[in-house]
């Protein structure tokens, strides 16, 4: 009885708190003055278009891009590689070629992204680095890249990009929506208990 | 005699029927939880020992039986059904013979085309289909997804293979349902797109494998559940990206200039 009570409370209020779990995976700040931009893969449709924004408005002089493990769609010379679709895109919004860097390496998930940066800094060291991804990311992607860049002098910061259509007050209408929560989710568990 | 004696001589000692059947309900408590731990753990052995048939089993759920009917002549590709493998598998069952017609679901173009940055989907499967040896005349293009609803309604003797990636079949199956109604999605046959990396039978040993089926249950689940299928209507862009530049370039213009002063 008192479950199916939880329940009912929780349907209920779910306007209310459907929402604050969004909220809690966002722990994004607003852009800042930088050293370098890393745009992380994943989003071609609004990550490289914030970072293009950040150089635009002189917030930065550098963008970092890293190089996606290959999909069978790039592999098959169907689509693009996706760092080549961020850089199209930051050129044709206005950064000069000479502006953007490709870190060496392929990567295959938020935790390589950041070794790959770990290691650039090593070499190009850095007092600031803005961290661009989605806002639902933006959690995992602080906690992973604090642990990984724990030992280097850089500051980070991280900035968000929206998801079209999807916001924290109606991501449950949309099976999109859902898929990206609970993905996140579980995997916010996966690296709380891999790294 | 027992009522004078002071509790620490009593202590442990059998003194009556309160205290007998409360220690007799502890051992029933503590036996039952031993129960619920016994049971647990021999289920999940269970579980790991058989995780291969159940993982198996659980995939084939998000699948639906995709042999392809000799007599079906016409395939339909899109971005939101297989994506730009589709097109491959459309240029290599023309090539055998098995179709004669391939239509091209469109999709409402998103800021990369309107950015000249990538091809939209139709554009680059013309382009594929053509540089393969499919003429121009066996290709239809079709206005998004009720564009096939309106193709199937026209064509009322036709059926249609559609190209889909592999655990979206059922999903897909569903949506067609709801979507298109039950006459024209009984022409419908569902085409699995082959994938070399994983199938049902090992797709939890590939990371991409287990997105893939976590991503597709969640979706079968929420049109299950009364959710609208994924239309194309979801890729309307709600962010204005220009906008969010103007300001951030005015945001940041105004602190420099307050800095200054």
């Amino acid at each position: 009885m008192a479950f199916m009570g939880s329940i009912c409370l929780l349907y209920l209020s779910r306007s209310w708190c459907l929402p604050l779990v969004a909220h809690f995976l966002d722990v994004s700040e607003p852009p800042t003055q930088v050293d370098y931009v890393l745009v992380l893969n994943g989003g071609p449709k609004t990550r490289p278009f914030v970072a293009a924004a950040m150089v635009k408005a002189g917030l930065t002089n550098a963008v970092l891009l890293t190089t996606a493990s290959p999909t069978p769609d790039s592999e098959a010379g169907l689509v693009p590689p996706e760092q080549e679709i961020y850089s199209r895109v930051l050129l044709k919004r206005g950064v000069s070629a000479d502006q953007i860097h490709v870190i060496p390496g392929v990567i295959a998930s938020t935790y390589d992204e950041a070794c790959a940066l770990a290691r650039f800094l090593k070499s190009n060291p850095a007092n600031s680095v803005a961290i661009v991804t989605n806002d639902f990311h933006t959690r995992r992607t602080r906690s992973i890249f604090r642990r990984v860049l724990d030992d280097l002098p850089v500051r980070l910061r991280i900035v968000s990009a929206p998801v079209d259509n999807i916001r924290a007050d109606n991501w449950w209408q949309s099976a999109a929506g859902v898929k990206i929560y609970a993905t996140e989710y579980c995997k916010s568990v996966y690296y709380r208990l891999r790294y | 005699m027992t009522a004078h004696k002071s509790p620490a001589i009593l202590k442990g000692t059998t003194i009556g029927p309160a205290s007998a059947s409360q220690t007799d309900s502890v051992r029933t408590k503590t036996s039952r939880w031993k129960r619920r731990l016994l049971i647990t753990a021999v289920c999940l052995f269970s579980l790991s020992l058989f995780h291969a048939p159940i993982l198996t089993t659980y995939a084939l759920l998000l699948t639906v039986d995709s042999s392809h009917n000799e007599s079906v002549s016409t395939v339909a590709i899109g971005q939101s059904l297989g994506g730009p493998t589709s097109i491959t598998e459309a240029v290599a069952l023309y090539g055998k013979q098995r179709v004669d017609r391939v239509l091209i679901v469109t999709e409402q173009p998103n800021r990369l085309h309107q950015l000249e940055v990538l091809q939209t989907f139709e554009a680059t499967a013309q382009r594929i289909l053509i540089e393969n040896g499919v003429p121009e005349s066996a290709i239809q293009i079709l206005h998004r997804r009720p564009g096939l609803c309106e193709w199937l309604e026209k064509n009322p003797k036709s059926q249609v293979v559609v190209m889909v990636h592999r655990f979206a079949l059922q999903k897909e199956a569903w949506a067609a349902e709801h979507e298109f109604g039950a006459d024209c999605a009984s022409r419908i046959q569902w085409q699995a797109i082959a994938d070399d990396r994983f199938d049902a039978s090992n797709w939890w040993q590939h990371r991409q494998g287990v997105l893939l089926v976590f991503d597709e249950s969640i979706s079968l689940a929420h049109i299950l559940l009364g959710g609208t299928p994924e239309t194309d209507s979801d890729c309307c862009l709600d962010w204005d990206a220009d906008q969010y530049e103007e300001e951030l370039c005015r945001t940041v213009g105004l602190q420099m200039g307050r800095k200054r002063h």
